[in-house]
């Protein structure tokens, strides 16, 4: 009998030498003993490997095995550095492509830490807030944009105030306009270096108050409460408005209460002062010390 | 409430490019603002003051861009308003075919507005007759002659302007 063909597997092999002469067989067990077996199993575990490797699947499920390891061994600030090129491309292709598919994923963890910050400088107790101070308080009809009351502390400042309230109301229709927002959104706040503008928004009217540094929140809801006063009581006229202005006169005496809430000082500036005038009660006790032991004299 | 009235308005100046729009409020108005922000915010607010025994009014203006095809005056600003001076060219009957349109607008979006058309440029001694072929179709009738260049008619314009406005106010 020929020999068989060496590609042949040995469980051929092995078949065909049960099949033609167990003789051969016996022989084959002499010449490789134990050997036999182990080659038996490390041929069937590359094929095993082969029908692994042989789909994108298996490869995949085999890469990812060794990528978990790898991810949480010692490997992994390697991996990490390797892949932080291309984890940067991919953040900025998203971007570019929709900037809300990131946006919303991190908006759980951002919104968070924004409001945070926020909190942080509006709170009165936090050293970032520092004094503030009302400037200026415009009373302003809501549709039309026109001024019906306003309160400084200079009334020279007020000269112009029914043109800066036209304003207010121009760059409100302007940002409308320009960027499709709805109507009923009013324009929130305007900032500008240290000077803003809150804006508080009526169902008739509208407050407007410019501020020098950052208000509290304490202020906020003073100046809320004060426009929900002023719709309580000047509502029959806020809703007939005919151009009439003069009939809001009455309402100065409450902006000029809101006004004065407006006026916060930080705790730097409260002990200077303190010491000032401390510094000064001093120098008048000393004086008269002075001017006693002169006269004793 | 004070013994003489006080007033304020929300009043527009529209009409197409070129018409005198701002030089009429250049020459008479106070102005704290530039001219520059007509061209980002396509308005410039300016403030006049008619002053009379019997009653006060403090015109906010809204000097608008100017009115074309493709870019017309945003109905959100004619909200609002109490008051709109429409102004043409005397020059250009076309401009009174603008006019007319924007003062139908005008009319539509506040019902409750006062509308005086003007005829700018009346310095140039134009005949009437073409400027009025064009002003035939200003629903509001015959227009006011000014001259910003020359200040004719221009006070009386915002007082007459004023003086509606009052009128439809206390009625």
């Amino acid at each position: 009998m020929a020999v068989s063909d060496a590609h042949e597997t040995s469980d051929s092999v092995d078949l065909i030498a049960t099949v033609v002469s167990p003789e051969f067989a016996e022989v084959q067990r002499l010449l490789g003993g134990d050997q036999r077996a182990e080659l038996l199993m490390l041929r069937r575990r590359v094929e095993e490997l082969e029908a692994l490797m042989m789909g994108q699947d298996g490869r995949a499920n085999a890469v990812g095995e060794v990528l978990v390891d790898s991810v949480g061994g010692i490997q992994a600030t390697a991996l990490g550095t390797a892949l932080t090129p291309s984890v940067e491309k991919a953040v900025t292709l998203s971007a570019r492509a929709d900037s809300t598919v990131l946006a919303e994923a991190l908006y759980p963890v951002m919104g968070p830490a924004i409001r945070k910050m926020i909190a942080a400088m509006f709170t009165p107790n936090s050293a970032a807030s520092g004094s503030f101070r009302v400037q200026q308080l415009l009373l302003i009809e809501r549709e039309s944009g026109v001024l019906l009351a306003a309160s400084a502390a200079d009334e020279e400042d007020l000269e112009d105030s029914d043109v800066v309230s036209g304003m207010l109301d121009a760059i409100r229709l302007f940002v409308q306009e320009a960027f499709d927002t709805p109507e009923h959104d009013g324009l929130q706040d305007l900032r500008v270096g240290d000077t803003s503008v809150l804006v508080e928004w009526g169902p008739n009217a509208v407050l407007a108050s410019v501020v020098r540094g950052v208000p509290t929140n304490d202020y906020r809801r003073a100046a809320a409460i004060t426009l929900e006063e002023l719709h309580r009581d000047y509502g029959s006229e806020l809703e007939n408005f005919n151009g009439r202005v003069d009939a809001f006169d009455a309402t100065r005496p409450r902006l000029r209460q809101l006004y004065k809430a407006g006026t916060k000082r930080s705790a730097a500036e409260k002990t200077q002062l303190g010491l000032r005038y401390l510094g000064f009660v001093v120098i008048l006790v000393a004086l008269g010390l002075l001017i006693w032991w002169l006269v004793q004299r | 409430m004070s013994d003489t009235p006080v007033y304020r308005g929300k009043v527009v100046m529209i009409g197409a490019p070129g018409v005198g729009k701002s030089s009429l409020v250049r020459r008479f108005v106070h102005s704290i603002f530039s001219d520059e922000y007509r061209s980002t915010l396509g308005v410039k607010v300016d403030r006049k003051t008619i002053v009379t025994p019997q009653w006060s009014m403090a015109m906010v203006l809204w000097d608008m861009h100017g009115e074309t095809e493709g870019l017309e005056v945003p109905t959100t600003y004619l909200r609002g308003v109490t008051g709109a001076l429409v102004v043409m060219d005397a020059t250009r009957p076309e401009t009174a075919v603008t006019a007319a349109d924007l003062c139908a607008r005008v009319q539509v979006v506040s019902p409750r507005s006062e509308v005086l058309c003007i005829a700018n440029k009346s310095d140039l001694g134009v005949e009437w007759e073409s400027a009025n072929a064009g002003a035939e179709q200003i629903a509001a009738g015959e227009p006011v002659r000014t001259s910003a260049k020359t200040g004719d008619g221009v006070e009386d314009a915002f007082k007459e302007l004023a003086r509606q406005i009052i009128e439809r106010s206390a009625s």
